[in-house]
């Protein structure tokens, strides 16, 4: 028994680990094309600034285009990460392990792509830090009742938290690779480990540590989402000035976090070789929690249109009718389908196991996801209350390369984390066998 | 020493006879006097859904810790058919409605309203019935009935939440109401469950009960949990209406924080669904100590009662509330309550 562990455990250092060895042609590819879209993305963006923001589409009234999409789209994959981390850990969910290290990496990759986002919407990209509130000669502070200001200090502070509980629950891992590499790297990863022996004091230490964090970061999961909603809710444009809005971007950013999830693992199980450690039964809790997640957003959907169609406030009502029958109809309906219908097969078990199926899946939810966004910010602002102020947005060329190139830098980040980093929770992993 | 308990038919009977007393008390209360039913009946399906949807939720999510309490959280579900019976008495008072003078539509209308509610709690209880079953057989089917129960839980909470108290301050609304009607059941749930440990606790003695134990520290948690989850709920509703600042939204809280008595009340309700449970909790003591938690459940039921008594009683000048009527009310469907607790083995024995 105890000689079969010692060769599970050394099995599983070995396969982890050489992930991270020299890599392949088709890793070179990958990052290759993942570096090119990112280059785009830097050109477009360079260009911007030298040009002025009469490039993109944005007009009035439409000010917040697709810039501002993709932010709240890229916090809501943000989003997952310390779902599967801290809360799946509070309540005890085993399946977490195969997954929490990548869904970490993501989370923090995915906030420095969105953090971006509002800088690249600004007129004068190099004020941007007029956002933080700072002494200052004229005294002048920035606007605490705008909730724009709120996401600087939500964001950010996810960001800090995140990227300690990713690098707190590294440590042991860390330590292993050391024992595993040679040269000016076994440096790096000694300094990075903290001089970790595994011992039975250091575990006990550790274990408070993860679990005070884990409860200190479940709070921030919900406050986020709740801020980046609060951006749409607190003003009192029809569709966005709503009490469900903060419950329901939390829901729907899980729902897009784990289908990103899915959509990074799924492949990279395959392609590292890590089908013994990242189960098909790991997988189906995944699934699970896209299903309820994605239940959670449809009612909300409902309940909205329900709502509006209850009151007698005919501009709620009017926006609603819009967003179905109106100028952006396809967005809409590709949300439903993708969102609430589509998911809604995970209900058949044999599909919640296939991985091929939900890879395919979680490719629709996140076009789902974005297209949510998208229908929520451009549908609303294109058409408040006054008919002589509406009007259309199409996003220029520019703005698509930004967005087509933030997932350039999203891929490109997450290669470079597959090379440098273990991408499995080693000693979870371990701890759970034994 | 034999402890008191009944039959499904004994309690079916029971029940009978509590809904027939509170018809014929209700029959001397004049129509201005409306609302103390309703808000008895708001609370305690609450409750009692609640129960259900706690196991079919930690069924659903594989939790080891509920299986103690299984049993005593399931014995509650047929008080479902007499909230049923008592929802169709408020029917009948549904003059109280300020949509019924005019205002009816194709939601709201008097045959449709009580229709839909109705349909909704027997299908409620006909989906815990049918969990119960297959849960306490072990049946590979039970998370199908448990997927379906929490399914028409959501539902049915959603339309005591939209129908039965926002649809009072018609035509205000909060789309967030419906959700945080069904947190609430939760929360109020996970408050009951720690009275069933400290009896579980307390029938074992001196026995070994650190299963027992275990099972009231994840109660006791997750208790914790919920209580800020709570407050995320409930901050979430208020910032929106508060920072909107419309004048048909921001009605509803400025009737409840600007005059007497309800200034004091909303205070407390937030102490005590809030402010309390939270800072009592945070101790890791505290979460192993039933009494403790008794007591701090009990505090959050009561949160619960006087919120819904913030809903429903500045409604208008014709709706005020006769106590006595809801004392009285509120300790029959009590009594039934400790009834069906006390009669599990012998009503979950049968469930044909």
């Amino acid at each position: 028994m105890q000689m079969n562990q010692t060769n599970y455990f050394n099995e599983l250092e070995r396969d982890v680990l050489s992930a991270m060895k020299k890599p392949n042609m088709s890793y070179w590819a990958a990052l290759g094309f993942s570096a090119s879209l990112l280059l785009m993305w830097a050109l477009c963006w360079g260009y911007q600034i030298k040009e002025g923001l009469y490039v993109t589409g944005i007009n009035n009234p439409v000010g917040w285009g697709i810039y501002l999409t993709n932010f709240v789209f890229w916090v809501g994959i943000a989003h997952s990460g310390t779902l599967i981390s801290a809360v799946l850990y509070l309540f005890r969910a085993k399946f977490r392990n195969s997954f929490n290290r990548t869904a970490e990496a993501m989370t923090i990759i995915a906030i420095m792509v969105a953090g971006l986002f509002p800088i690249i919407h600004l007129g004068r990209m190099w004020k941007f830090y007029w956002l933080l509130p700072y002494p200052n000669q004229r005294l002048l502070w920035v606007n605490f009742r705008s909730p724009l200001v709120w996401d600087v200090f939500a964001v950010s502070t996810y960001f800090i938290v995140s990227l300690v509980f990713f690098y707190v629950g590294l440590v042991p891992d860390l330590a292993i690779v050391k024992r595993h590499v040679k040269g000016i790297r076994q440096r790096v990863y000694s300094i990075l480990s903290l001089g970790w022996t595994g011992s039975l004091r250091q575990w006990v230490h550790y274990n408070k540590l993860y679990m005070f964090l884990a409860a200190f970061a479940t709070p921030l999961v919900i406050s986020v989402h709740s801020v980046v909603s609060w951006d749409f809710a607190m003003s009192i444009t029809p569709g966005w000035h709503t009490t469900i809005f903060a419950p329901y971007f939390v829901a729907g950013a899980i729902f897009s976090g784990t289908a990103m999830v899915l959509t990074l693992v799924i492949p990279m199980r395959k392609i590292l070789s890590l089908e013994k450690y990242i189960t098909v039964d790991k997988f189906e809790g995944i699934a699970k929690v896209l299903l309820f997640t994605s239940l959670i957003v449809t009612y909300a959907y409902i309940v909205e249109f329900g709502i509006a169609s209850y009151s007698d406030n005919i501009y709620e009502l009017s926006i609603f009718k819009y967003r179905m029958v109106g100028d952006y109809r396809v967005i809409y309906w590709i949300m439903i389908c993708c969102n609430s219908l589509i998911p809604m097969t995970l209900f058949v078990k044999k599909l919640r196991r296939n991985l091929v199926y939900l890879f395919i899946l979680s490719i629709f939810v996140n076009i789902g996801m974005w297209s949510e966004r998208f229908n929520i910010i451009i549908s609303s602002l294109s058409h408040e209350y006054m008919p002589y102020a509406w009007g259309l947005y199409r996003p220029s060329f520019i703005e698509i390369g930004i967005f087509v190139g933030s997932f350039g830098m999203f891929f490109t980040f997450f290669l470079i984390f597959l090379k440098l980093l273990p991408v499995l929770a080693m000693s979870e992993i371990k701890e759970e066998a034994e | 020493m034999k402890t008191f308990s009944l039959n499904y038919i004994m309690l079916i009977a029971a029940m009978i006879i509590v809904a027939a007393v509170i018809f014929g008390l209700e029959q001397f209360v004049t129509p201005e006097q409306h609302g103390s039913l309703l808000l008895t009946l708001v609370f305690w399906v609450a409750l009692v859904q609640g129960c259900i949807a706690l196991v079919a939720a930690a069924e659903l999510s594989n939790a080891k810790w509920i299986l103690p309490l299984k049993k005593y959280l399931f014995s509650v579900y047929p008080l479902m058919l007499l909230i049923t019976a008592l929802f169709v008495i408020v029917g009948a008072q549904i003059d109280m409605y300020p949509w019924m003078n005019g205002h009816q539509d194709a939601w709201l209308n008097q045959p449709f309203f009580i229709i839909r509610s109705v349909v909704m709690l027997l299908l409620s209880f006909v989906f815990a019935h049918l969990f119960v079953r297959a849960s306490l057989r072990e049946q590979k089917n039970k998370n199908r009935f448990a997927a379906l129960y929490v399914l028409m839980f959501v539902i049915t909470q959603s339309l005591v939440a939209f129908d039965w108290v926002m649809s009072l301050e018609h035509p205000w609304i909060s789309t967030l109401f419906g959700g945080y009607f069904f947190i609430e059941a939760t929360y109020m749930a996970i408050g009951v469950s720690t009275f069933f440990c400290y009896f579980l606790l307390r029938s074992e003695g001196g026995k070994d009960n650190s299963a027992y134990q275990k099972t009231l520290r994840d109660t006791s948690t997750l208790l914790f949990g919920f209580s800020l989850f709570w407050a995320g709920m409930f901050f979430a509703q208020y910032l929106t209406i508060w920072y909107g600042n419309l004048p048909e939204e921001v009605i509803y809280i400025y009737e409840r924080v600007s005059t007497q008595p309800f200034k004091s009340i909303s205070a407390v309700v937030l102490l005590c669904l809030f402010f309390f449970p939270f800072t009592v909790l945070l101790s890791r003591k505290v979460k192993l100590i039933a009494p403790i938690m008794m007591f701090i459940s009990l505090v959050i039921m009561a949160g619960v009662m006087l919120e819904r008594y913030l809903f429903i009683a500045p409604v208008t000048s014709t709706v005020t509330i006769e106590f006595g009527m809801v004392g009285i009310e509120f300790a029959l469907l009590l009594v039934m309550f400790v009834f069906a607790v006390m009669s599990r083995e012998r009503t979950l024995k049968q469930p044909s």
